[in-house]
């Protein structure tokens, strides 16, 4: 079969860098199949996917070296107009990208602008939204629609089009596991009708389900190859800044399924130790809490949770569950329409601003909706003097916020010129310059890569050890069984369980309910009896034949 | 709910209705004339094009048009016998009138405005527009405006939290808003700045001016019932139009 895409020792620097995105890549992809690319921030995934819909370097500018063709066509000279109809992108800010004021306006949008009969438009329309779950909302409006259900629609938005190479740049953020699922099962469709998908990602555990696929480390091709094989490379997923999936070397993979390569043995206890839950004073309480909406979208209903002092809670749970509401109404932001939430004793949202920020402090999931000032220090220093600190302890609060998020000697650069990972690190530091009792994160890890991620849930874990109280919202049940306490399951509206992270991952009913999955690790240990969560946990209970020291 | 009696309209109809709706409430000055029609506008939005929610919404701004607009035209109107005189604020029976009229014809014209919207989604009012050869970038752009609006307010509330939860606080009054309105006004930008970029990628990858037509989608051509409606309501407008030419419907016969 003749390939998809060619390139061949393509180099790419964007105009005004000095450094390469890309340096010397040589990748080609037969049609119909599906390729994972994998790589830190900033390791050139974006750019390679934008090369091949041919926004760069047209539309983004910079210098090109190498041959990029698509489906045996050079891309030379070529702008995104060109390409359109044989080439779609779903970007990762799906929400800028939606161009449309109903669904099936939007779906309907590249085929009616690709010339394509009124006749076909309409199947086109229907098998995309039903494709995408999204079948029975043609005539709603798009801002209506939750962050998920958007996210979908820009992926039937360029299903519609019918490509044939289809790109997903980072399509599945705002997804909760349940919609990765999905959107898992749409791309494994597509290569079984011929179509030829490439995701941009950073979950290894996602890039299994691909036939391919390839690590980029700082602008170069690091590996490529089977899943399996390729992610399991410790060194190369290194190089690539991707968490290795290492315990993957002892098993086969049979259809869908991993099996233990024969002579692996099981080494008897291998978890790591977690810390107790703390049974201190409550330091948040929702009692029967209900909020609904101005537009009269019942958000919460009886929600009851009590987080204790020095507590390190993960909330969990479907998109649209109520998670980010409770969250906010936590943090005196929102106002409840029933019930109570009390911050140590204390109404939130009764508390003047300086107060309540320095009771709760709130990270948001996009750094880029408060980060406004020219450099670190200025940033970081905002909400100290909203608080009127004297300069030296403003000064002495920034310092310290600085130092814990690891941005020490950075405090003059320019927020809006870091990586999106050190944005949030800044956006973290401004928080804690406030000193907050409470630290309530939405998202926190959304769109970072592994080190990103570490740098940033270290940091947070630190500040607990210190007797800081810690509440996340996450999608990402690797980052759960590593560094939460305690985890609380939300679905329509209310707790439907809590407890430990190793009792929680295990129960695979209360995870169904909430459209949640254990990661994979924990979910492979289980086959084999074993009560490990993480991914080094299982690659220690593990030992090749032949090898009875390796542990 | 059932759909509004207008929505089964060509949208090309509904936008000629709402012009000829707008010349035949601006044709008369004479209150007895507009509050019949504005009534009668306010009827049809409430039954026909089923707009009560928006119009319970702007009720009270309709009726501050109404009494602002009795109480502004007045001193700027000699005509007519004195009716009120209060310091140097001087009111005639005309002026009060006509700016009673004036009151009504905005209340009416903004019925019927939101009516239009009501049953007009904006990719419908750029197909109205194309049947009136509108360019279609100029209809795409207008789908455009109407699509980001939300996504601006999104942002905008989303920066508004982040910076209350830094203990960032507006104050009531204006200057205090407009002097810390920084924090807000910086990432809103940006975040235009940047979706307006990725915008103009999408919409060139997605076909947008592949084509020199894009096929036309969900629409249908207009009906006989719609061509009989629109010639009924233009003659309708002719006539209101040869009636004040005749000398009837205005207060003020020498102004609009």
């Amino acid at each position: 079969m003749a390939n998809a895409f060619d390139v061949a020792k393509l180099t790419f620097t964007y105009r005004g860098r000095s450094r390469p995105a890309l340096s010397h890549v040589n990748l080609e992809l037969e049609e119909g199949r599906t390729l994972g690319i994998l790589g830190h921030s900033g390791a050139g995934k974006s750019t390679l996917l934008a090369i091949l819909a041919a926004v760069v370097p047209a539309v983004k500018k910079g210098t090109i070296t190498g041959g990029v063709f698509v489906f045996g066509a050079s891309l030379e000279g070529k702008r995104p107009r060109d390409v359109a109809g044989a080439v779609a992108l779903v970007f990762e800010d799906f929400d800028a990208a939606l161009v449309a004021t109903t669904v099936e306006d939007e779906v309907a949008f590249g085929p009616r602008h690709l010339g394509v009969p009124a006749a076909e438009i309409s199947g086109r329309v229907a098998d995309a939204l039903a494709s995408c779950g999204l079948a029975g909302l043609e005539g709603r409006g798009v801002e209506t629609l939750s962050g998920g259900q958007k996210q979908r629609l820009a992926v039937a938005a360029a299903l519609a089009t019918d490509a044939r190479l289809l790109l997903f740049d980072e399509a599945a953020t705002d997804l909760d596991p349940a919609g990765k699922a999905a959107l898992q099962r749409i791309i494994t469709d597509l290569g079984a009708r011929g179509s030829t998908a490439v995701v941009a990602d950073n979950d290894p555990a996602q890039a299994l389900a691909w036939d391919d696929v390839a690590l980029l480390g700082g602008g170069e091709l690091v590996a490529r190859g089977a899943p399996v094989t390729t992610l399991a490379d410790e060194e190369r997923c290194g190089r690539a800044g991707v968490a290795p999936l290492t315990f993957l070397r002892h098993f086969e993979r049979r259809g869908s399924r991993y099996v233990l390569r024969p002579g692996v043995e099981i080494a008897p206890s291998t978890c790591d130790e977690q810390p107790p839950t703390p049974t201190g004073a409550p330091a948040v309480v929702a009692d029967r809490l209900a909020l609904t909406y101005p537009s009269g979208v019942k958000a919460l209903s009886n929600f009851n949770l009590t987080i204790c002092e020095g507590d390190f809670v993960a909330l969990v749970g479907e998109n649209g569950g109520g998670k980010t509401t409770f969250a906010k109404a936590a943090a005196g932001l929102l106002k409840p329409s029933a019930g109570t939430v009390r911050v140590r004793g204390q109404d939130p949202a009764a508390l003047p601003a300086g107060n309540r920020a320095q009771a709760v402090g709130y990270l948001f999931q996009n750094p880029d909706h408060q980060i406004f000032q020219s450099t670190v220090r200025e940033e970081v220093a905002f909400g100290p003097r909203q608080l009127g600190l004297a300069h030296a302890e403003a000064e002495r609060r920034v310092e310290a916020a600085v130092a814990a998020v690891g941005l020490e000697g950075r405090e003059d650069d320019d927020p809006f010129a870091m990586p999106k990972g050190d944005r949030q690190r800044v956006a973290l530091a401004s928080i804690l310059a406030m000193e907050p009792e409470i630290l309530v994160m939405d998202e926190p890890t959304t769109g970072l890569d592994r080190r990103e991620v570490a740098a940033l849930m270290d940091a947070v874990a630190a500040l607990n050890r210190g007797g800081t109280t810690v509440v996340f919202i996450t999608h990402a049940m690797d980052v759960v069984a590593r560094y939460a306490r305690r985890v609380a399951v939300v679905a329509g509206g209310r707790v439907v369980g809590e407890g430990p992270p190793r009792e929680v991952l295990a129960d695979d009913e209360l995870l169904s309910r909430a459209g949640l999955e254990p990661p994979l690790a924990a979910r492979l240990a289980r086959e084999l009896g074993l009560g490990v969560v993480t991914g080094e946990e299982l690659a220690r209970a593990l030992r090749p034949p032949g090898n009875r020291d390796e542990i | 709910m059932t759909e509004a009696p207008v929505k089964k309209l060509h949208p090309a109809t509904r936008l000629a209705l709402l012009m000829l709706t707008l010349v035949l409430l601006t044709t008369f000055n004479n209150p007895a004339y507009v509050a019949p029609l504005a009534a009668g506008v306010t009827l049809a939005a409430l039954f026909l094009c089923r707009a009560e929610t928006s119009l319970r919404r702007t009720a009270p701004l309709a009726a501050a048009f109404v009494v602002s607009s009795i109480l502004l035209w007045p001193p700027f109107i000699k005509a007519g016998e004195p009716w009120a005189q209060l310091w140097v604020y001087r009111a005639t029976d005309l002026g009060v009138l006509y700016g009673l009229a004036v009151g009504l014809r905005i209340v009416g014209m903004l019925c019927a405005g939101l009516a239009f919207l009501a049953v007009t989604t904006p990719e419908e009012f750029g197909q109205a527009l194309r049947s009136f050869r509108v360019p279609p970038s100029a209809t795409v752009t207008l789908a455009l405006a109407f699509r980001l609006l939300p996504v601006m307010f999104e942002t905008s509330a989303r920066a508004l939290e982040a910076q209350r939860a830094r203990g960032l606080e507006f104050g009531s009054n204006f200057l205090s808003q407009a002097r810390r309105s920084l924090p807000l006004v910086v990432p809103v930008f940006l975040y235009s700045l940047r979706s307006a970029d990725q915008l103009a990628t999408s919409l060139e990858l997605r076909g947008y001016r592949a084509t020199r037509r894009p096929t036309p989608y969900g629409s249908r051509p207009a009906s006989a019932w719609d061509w009989g409606l629109a010639a009924a309501f233009a003659a309708v407008a002719a006539a209101a139009l040869v009636i004040r030419l005749c000398g009837h419907g205005a207060v003020l016969p020498g102004r609009l």
